[in-house]
């Protein structure tokens, strides 16, 4: 135990549990409300780190980023929107609608959380997200030569945001690599 | 014009679940120390999107 060379982690593991076996001894004696939190500050360490833990922080943000320019980007398209439809009076119902799908599933969402496995959880939700944003998309115009609806200019700063990027940017794979990495 | 309203709606209860997870998932993968740097930092790309 007590050698010159470096540690390799056996000789760690070894003096920890040498350690903990002697807390073991000492906490028979203390009250309940210590023994219970010197034992939770021991368990709290994170299990992902270095590189794969940037990959997870990045498709994280990255989803993040994309809610946040979904919920804001009914601003921008109002002209093209109503270029492309001729329906002023519906208008405000594209900017009310994101917001008001937003809160109606939240409570149940976070039900939902607690109750089931995180990663399908979130992968669900990732495709509900996609499986609107392809509806908005895939909207029939009816002047096809002028109009372009609002998710046509996401996937175009998708696209401008995948040639900045050098990994491969599709939320989907993203979530897909960062749940097989876990 | 009303598919569009539609998906948006879809698009936004799928947007809170996605939220939420990244929430959720900072909560269980961090330490308690570093845990609010984190998630202060899931409203800074939240916010630098529309800019």
């Amino acid at each position: 135990m007590f050698s010159i060379e470096p540690d390799d982690g056996l000789d760690d593991m070894a003096n920890n549990r040498g350690r903990d076996a002697e807390k073991d001894e000492t906490r028979q004696e203390l009250p309940q409300g210590q023994y219970s939190t010197e034992s939770e500050s021991d368990e709290k360490k994170r299990a992902i780190r270095g590189f794969r833990w940037v990959i997870v922080c990045v498709s994280l943000y990255i989803t993040c980023f994309l809610y946040g320019l979904d919920t804001t980007i009914a601003a921008d398209v109002q002209g093209p929107v109503t270029e492309a439809f001729g329906q002023v009076d519906q208008l405000a119902w594209i900017g009310a609608g994101f917001p008001l799908g937003s809160v109606c599933v939240i409570l149940l969402l976070g039900t939902l959380y607690n109750s089931f496995n995180i990663k399908w959880v979130f992968i669900a939700t990732v495709v509900l997200f996609e499986a609107g944003s392809a509806l908005c998309g895939g909207t029939p115009n009816s002047k096809p030569f002028l109009g372009f609806s609002m998710d046509h200019i996401t996937m175009n700063e998708a696209r401008k945001l995948r040639n900045h990027v050098s990994f491969p940017f599709s939320t989907f794979y993203l979530r897909l690599y960062l749940t097989t990495s876990q | 014009m009303n598919a569009l309203i539609i998906g948006r709606v879809i698009a936004g209860a799928g947007g809170s679940g996605i939220y939420l997870g990244s929430l959720q998932y900072y909560v269980v993968m961090t330490e308690e120390k570093e845990r609010g740097f984190y998630m202060s930092l899931i409203g800074v790309f939240w916010a630098s999107a529309p800019s």
